[in-house]
């Protein structure tokens, strides 16, 4: 009994790894294509995210199907509720990922604007947020999900900056309003992938502790 | 050894008390005959017959008390005449005791048993007394009690025990010493054993004494020798393959049957990106977060069968393709272990196929355009042959424009062509490298000014001597200084110079123009890669032009680079080195 509970486990940590890995490749991929130019990075993540939504679905099927047949108590129990809760942030994270790509594809037609090095700077942190939190959930690391916590407030700074910068940007050259809208929402989409990198954070903070740690933080 | 002694001790003494025991009984079985026969003989001539039974009581009980010896005299029917140890008036019958019996029957008897009459367990001996003619006359019985010999045999026994014990202590002793001596070398021989068990490989046997211990150690000894022999070729046999892995340009990973890391080599670590240091029992998926990766070991896994996929990773500094070939790792009988991944980094392969296959759909594009708007032109012409004299002239006009920029493609191709075949510099010769960047800002400054861009020179005082091949170096400047007029917009500014730094002539063509987004700097110096194909087209390139400058400035021995701001301009800078004064090339040559 006890033997099969661990292997059924042992096998959702590598779906849910997947399903991790996949939304990782794709937050690159989509970044690169608006960054480097890249249209063809842009599509394979447009086209990727029915691979993602559909392994969401096993990963949550395989929940399921462990609860109702093994019934885990204590850690085995939050662990299962925390991969249920990941699975959705990581699904939620590949849309945004899709957003970007369709940004991407959209600034791609037109000329290349001038990127802010600030929006380099917030692509590399959050790049570095999503390697972060899928390392601190494969190892249950506390310290390394609360510096995802941390690095979240930075992103938020540089987005209102971004918001700003766009915004006189448009001021100044009416016609690349098109240009900075597209950037904006891009950097939108960045601050809520980090976002959801804080949530996979807590929800690992919640497996180590057992201690909900949402809407604690320090303003 | 201890135990053997103290059991044989205690055998031997048992077995010794069993004889003591038989042999006293007998002893006084014999005595009691004598005393029996020598009974009779007094008997046969004196006791019976006589009146004077009191007197013969008498006689009896005293004869008695000084031999502690129970005399009896019995008639033929069994009645007693006389007793030393009782009343023989007050005595029953003894025709029926088993020794009276006996002597009725043989002549002699002896019995052993309890007499009620004196009250002690007696041991008798009864002969049958016969007159001259031979008639039974009566029986004489003697007796003594068990007692009187078992007390003797109590005191043997005593003795035997202290001679017993004596015997034991001493067994005991002989067999510690004994048990020393064959222990203790058994003792090291095993102490041996376990160190070499435990990975001490220089852990021997001491060889003391020449026996059959010696023997086995020597047997030991030479075990572990051959034993570490073995384990050294294994360990050379080891690291030769695991040097020959970790040198590999190639990755090589292998995994097990719960994709856990087996191995992985340095190369394999760095193409995917591996930051653990402790790879070795770590599931790949965690380690490298590829989901290609595990779908292409899960497939090697479920069809037992090798397998092959191509990979693009993205890394902070740029991506690249990974060609990565799997096979299954199997045991003896055949069952799938795990699997082996082989990892090409094929980005240039990749890259140098792409730039092959465009290169023929490009030239063959790029002579065709022009020829086709010749040939439409041409058959118009020749259609309308009433065409109007100026709307002739405008086609010739266009014609001639397309055939110059046939004529261009095919120069710059032959130019590429000639580039290449030409393996060494013979003809290079020094020359002052200012001449034809001078000459060609000359040819340029006009086009430049009616672009209205301003044209900056920069060239030193003194002349810049490198080995080359002064026509060449001027395309590279007009190619160059061409592209920057080109994609520079009205009101720029352009910068050429030239400066010498460490050995090498850098000229710099800097412009304020449209830039170069990143993603196109690798590629810009292959053939007709264009960043944007309409409009270099429309701008009059050729395509060839970059190309024709890393050519011509790689047979020089130098190199190019660029640096590019997408929408604030880009900077090209060629190195080329100088030549070394004359003075130092005679004193080589």
């Amino acid at each position: 009994m006890t033997k099969h509970l661990l292997r059924d486990l042992d096998h959702l940590k590598k779906q849910i790894l997947l399903v991790g890995s996949m939304v990782e490749g794709a937050i690159l991929k989509a970044t690169t294509a608006l960054l480097e130019r890249r249209p063809e990075l842009a599509a394979e993540v447009m086209h990727g995210d029915d691979a993602i939504d559909a392994r969401e679905v096993m990963v949550e099927e395989e929940c399921l199907k462990i609860l109702a047949l093994h019934q885990p108590v204590a850690s085995d129990l939050r662990y299962i509720i925390m991969v249920l809760k990941v699975n959705n942030d990581l699904e939620r994270m590949g849309d945004l990922a899709g957003n970007i790509a369709e940004r991407a594809a959209d600034l791609l037609k037109h000329d290349p604007v001038r990127v802010p090095p600030e929006f380099r700077s917030m692509v590399e942190t959050v790049r570095r947020m999503v390697r972060d939190a899928l390392d601190a959930l494969v190892h249950s690391d506390v310290k390394l999900a609360r510096r995802v916590l941390t690095a979240d407030d930075v992103v938020d700074q540089v987005h209102r900056q971004m918001f700003r910068e766009m915004q006189s940007m448009a001021q100044a050259n009416p016609p690349a309003i098109e240009a900075a809208i597209n950037m904006l929402s891009a950097s939108r989409n960045l601050e809520r992938i980090a976002d959801q990198c804080t949530n996979i954070a807590e929800d690992v903070i919640f497996l180590v502790e057992g201690e909900i740690v949402r809407h604690r933080r320090s303003p | 050894m201890l135990g053997v002694g103290l059991s044989a001790a205690l055998v031997v003494s048992f077995l010794d008390d069993r004889s003591l025991v038989r042999g006293a009984s007998a002893i006084l079985e014999r005595e009691l005959c004598e005393h029996a026969v020598l009974l009779e003989a007094v008997a046969a001539n004196t006791l019976f017959g006589t009146a004077d039974e009191p007197a013969l009581q008498e006689g009896l009980r005293r004869l008695g008390q000084q031999n502690a010896t129970r005399y009896t005299v019995l008639d033929v029917r069994g009645r007693v005449v006389a007793d030393s140890g009782a009343d023989p008036d007050r005595l029953e019958n003894h025709l029926q005791r088993p020794e009276v019996v006996a002597a009725t029957r043989d002549g002699a008897g002896s019995a052993r048993r309890y007499s009620t009459s004196v009250g002690d367990e007696l041991i008798y001996q009864a002969r049958a007394v016969r007159s001259g003619d031979g008639t039974l006359v009566g029986f004489v019985r003697v007796a003594r009690p068990i007692a009187a010999f078992e007390s003797v045999i109590a005191a043997n026994r005593q003795q035997l025990l202290v001679a017993a014990a004596i015997a034991v202590a001493v067994a005991a002793l002989m067999a510690c010493l004994l048990a020393r001596g064959i222990v203790r070398p058994v003792t090291h021989l095993q102490q041996v054993a376990e160190a070499m068990a435990q990975g001490q490989d220089h852990a021997r046997a001491s060889l003391g004494t020449d026996d059959e211990f010696a023997a086995l150690g020597r047997a030991l000894n030479t075990m572990a020798d051959r034993l570490q022999v073995r384990v050294e070729e294994m360990r050379r046999e080891r690291a030769k393959l695991s040097a020959i892995i970790g040198s590999m340009v190639e990755g090589v990973a292998g995994v097990d049957a719960e994709e856990r890391v087996l191995h992985m080599n340095a190369a394999a670590v760095d193409m995917l990106g591996v930051s653990e240091a402790n790879l070795v029992g770590q599931p790949l998926l965690e380690l490298t977060r590829i989901p290609e990766l595990h779908e292409l070991v899960t497939a090697i896994m479920q069809n037992g069968e090798k397998a092959s996929c191509e990979l693009f990773i993205q890394k902070a500094e740029g991506s690249r393709v990974l060609q990565i070939e799997g096979a299954p790792l199997r045991d003896r009988d055949g069952a799938v272990l795990g699997a082996v991944l082989v990892l090409h980094d094929v980005t240039d392969l990749r890259r140098l196929e792409a730039v092959r296959r465009d290169f023929v759909a490009n030239v063959s594009h790029e002579l065709k355009t022009p020829l086709t708007a010749i040939k439409g032109m041409i058959d118009t012409m020749v259609d309308d042959a009433a065409m109007p004299a100026e709307t002739r002239g405008r086609f010739l006009e266009r014609i001639q424009r397309q055939a110059d920029r046939l004529a261009n493609l095919v120069s710059d191709l032959l130019v590429l062509a000639r580039i290449e075949s030409s393996k060494g510099n013979e003809d290079h010769q020094p020359i002052d490298l200012r001449r034809p960047v001078h000459d060609s800002c000359q040819q340029l400054v006009a086009a430049a000014q009616h672009k209205r861009l301003r044209l900056h020179v920069a060239i030193p005082q003194d002349a810049v001597t490198v080995n080359g091949e002064p026509e060449s170096l001027r395309q590279v400047v007009d190619n160059l200084l061409g592209n920057a007029i080109r994609y520079t917009p009205e009101g720029g500014e352009i910068a050429v110079s030239i400066q010498t730094r460490a050995g090498e002539a850098v000229i710099t063509v800097r412009d304020t123009g449209i830039g170069i987004a990143a993603q196109h700097l690798d590629r810009i110096f292959e053939r007709f890669y264009r960043v944007d194909k309409a409009r270099s087209r429309e701008l009059g390139g050729t395509g060839l032009g970059l190309a024709i400058v890393k050519h011509v400035v790689l047979s020089h021995g130098g190199s190019v680079t660029v640096q590019s701001w997408p929408g604030s301009g880009s900077a090209f800078n060629v190195k080329i080195p100088l030549a070394l004064p004359t003075g130092e090339h005679r004193m080589v040559s």
